[in-house]
């Protein structure tokens, strides 16, 4: 199941720690933050 | 930032009572953090409204009346009104009107283009002069225009490799920086007190360190090579390029063979008459003849006969017509034995005949028995071809390469008049994918191979080369699915801007790496030694950034290129 969500960053160095993070966490199969279009994509 | 100010701050108190220096700090810190927000707000914002394309409501009529409703709601098969001056919202059919349409949104081409019933429309195009009742063949979230938004939004996310690089660095940066500051805050001055002997000025020293560590922040660098790709990904859609990935900018710009495929790609794909020998009547007879002849034929030769010939086909004038399958036609027109076909015709009905030096499909003419010339059709070349050729070796590109299955004599001649360096004739479509193997392995890795083609039967090749170019794309979903760069319109000059867009965008990007890197590390090192104070410190930090937002806007301004 791919998710789409809006979300708002102000340092894309956090953008990147969350993306990391999101991988890791279970239930999780990819992720996606995209700083620049302020939104992320994930795969469950 | 944190840290720096609460260092400032005590150090203020802790050495003579003066705050100015970390309310500065402070102050500036957040001027600059705005600066940043709206630098880097803005820039978004812009590249959105380049985007800004997406139709918002559809007309439909019900009860004798024109109601405005959202465009998600219209139903495949439903009639919509186009008024003009409107976009047109959904991809259909024209059942009424006629109109010129306006499709610079998804082209960046100005020419308009004439459309009467019976034509497809996608959505995204204006249409300019008439009012169109347009029956929807598909629904809005599967129209065109809603597939180039989701495909231009989503390219961003496909990192490029300096973006991977930037990632990976600033993991290992950030951390280090820490420890080097940490280390400039506690060794020197413990070094100074055991080895030296001398005052330990641990305030001078933390300073430094605090300075050190507003320097060194990756903001800069982690914001504006992202935005760099984003914008030039948005300023090459509004010219009608479609690219999938920040990394297919990247490889596109590194591409150094361009391998075409020939028919629909550098010719129109659609036979015309090109040319009229030792006809022994006048030309114009010869065509009208030749066009009643094949009048019965929907072979593409017939019909491009016919288009020749411009007028309407009295059949009345035509009897007795025998297609022989491989040969051409003989009819009776105007009481005339007529005979239009290939040279096996012409041996058949033991007719001598004129070869033809020109290259082409040759059609010989008898009329009553005699030999009356022949007509010439050949695929047309696209009219901004050669100057494409020579574009793309103005933009760098080292050879040009052309594949087709034609015959050879054919293929030469258009690569002559192209310009083109290498010709492989005669190929079936599963030697072209050899070929293509062949020519990535003699060229340099560093070197990239494009291949453009008209997307539909050249998937394979298309995934095969290091970036795959579909070309002519207006609605069609099979070449915006198979290939990394989608050219919305047939004009082979768009290959040429597509590789100048990204060479721009990669020049912008590696300017901007170049300037943050030189000016952190030598504030770095100003810092270190202590000539750096604090406001220099954000100024490298900030300053920096906003310079580089700045220069990654450039990437959206590619019209004039």
């Amino acid at each position: 199941m791919k998710k789409t969500y809006k979300i708002e960053v102000d340092c894309a160095n956090c953008a990147n720690l969350m993306e990391d993070a999101a991988k890791k966490t279970p239930g999780v199969k990819d992720a996606t933050v995209n700083f620049i279009t302020l939104s992320s994509d994930m795969t469950f | 930032m944190a840290v720096a100010t609460v260092g400032a701050m005590t150090l203020a108190i802790y050495e003579n009572g003066e705050y100015l220096e970390g309310i500065a700090v402070m102050l500036f810190y957040q001027i600059g953090e705005w600066f940043q927000g709206y630098a880097v707000g803005k820039s978004r914002r812009n590249i959105s409204n380049l985007m800004d394309i997406r139709p918002d409501y559809a007309n439909v009529e019900r009860n004798g009346k024109l109601e405005q409703i959202d465009p998600d709601e219209v139903e495949i098969g439903s009639v919509i009104v186009v008024q003009p001056g409107e976009k047109v919202p959904i991809d259909g059919i024209i059942v009424e009107g006629t109109s010129s349409l306006n499709t610079s949104a998804l082209t960046g081409e100005s020419l308009p283009r004439e459309v009467e019933p019976g034509d497809e429309v996608i959505s995204g195009c204006i249409s300019m002069t008439g009012v169109l009742k347009v029956q929807t063949t598909k629904e809005f979230g599967e129209s065109t225009v809603s597939k180039i938004l989701d495909l231009v939004e989503n390219a961003s996310s496909r990192k490029s490799k300096s973006e991977d690089f930037i990632s990976k660095f600033a993991k290992y940066y950030t951390p280090a920086v820490c420890y080097a500051a940490l280390a400039l805050a506690f060794l020197p001055p413990i070094v100074r007190m055991l080895a030296m002997g001398v005052s330990a000025d641990w305030g001078v020293w933390i300073y430094r360190a605090l300075t050190f560590l507003v320097i060194s922040c990756p903001c800069a660098l982690v914001i504006s090579i992202p935005l760099s790709f984003f914008a030039g990904i948005g300023g090459a859609s509004k010219e009608g390029v479609l690219v999938k990935g920040s990394n297919y900018l990247e490889t596109l710009s590194q591409t150094k063979y361009v391998v075409f495929d020939k028919t629909g790609t550098m010719t129109k794909g659609v036979f015309e008459v090109n040319g009229i020998h030792h006809s022994t009547i006048d030309n114009a007879m010869l065509i009208e003849y030749a066009a009643l002849a094949e009048s019965a034929s929907s072979h593409p030769i017939s019909k491009s006969l016919q288009r020749a010939y411009g007028k309407e086909i009295d059949r009345s004038r035509v009897s007795d017509i025998h297609e022989i399958s491989g040969n051409g036609m003989t009819a009776k027109v105007d009481g005339k034995e007529v005979a239009a076909g290939n040279d096996k015709l012409m041996k058949r009905l033991n007719i001598a005949y004129q070869d033809c030096h020109q290259a082409g499909t040759i059609i010989h003419m008898a009329i009553n028995g005699e030999y009356a010339g022949h007509i010439v059709i050949s695929d047309m070349i696209k009219p901004h071809a050669k100057e494409a050729i020579a574009e793309l070796k103005k933009a760098g590109v080292e050879k040009n390469i052309m594949l087709t299955g034609d015959a050879k004599k054919v293929a030469d001649q258009v690569a002559a008049s192209l310009g083109i360096d290498e010709v492989h004739s005669e190929l079936l479509p599963a030697d072209k994918v050899d070929k293509v193997e062949g020519l990535l392995q003699r060229k340099p890795d560093k070197a990239k191979l494009a291949f453009v083609g008209d997307g539909i039967n050249d998937a394979p090749v298309l995934s095969r080369a290091d970036i795959g170019i579909a070309m002519g794309a207006m609605g069609s979903d099979a070449a915006i699915e198979a290939a990394d760069i989608v050219l919305m319109d047939d004009d082979p000059l768009k290959i040429s801007k597509a590789i100048k867009i990204s060479r721009k965008c990669l020049r912008i990007v590696y300017q901007n790496i170049t300037m943050a890197l030189v000016v952190k590390f030598a504030c770095l090192a100003l810092g270190a030694v202590g000539i750096a104070n604090m406001y220099l410190a954000i100024f490298a930090d900030v300053g920096v950034m906003i310079i580089a937002v700045l220069n990654a806007i450039r990437c959206l301004f590619v019209k004039k290129l």
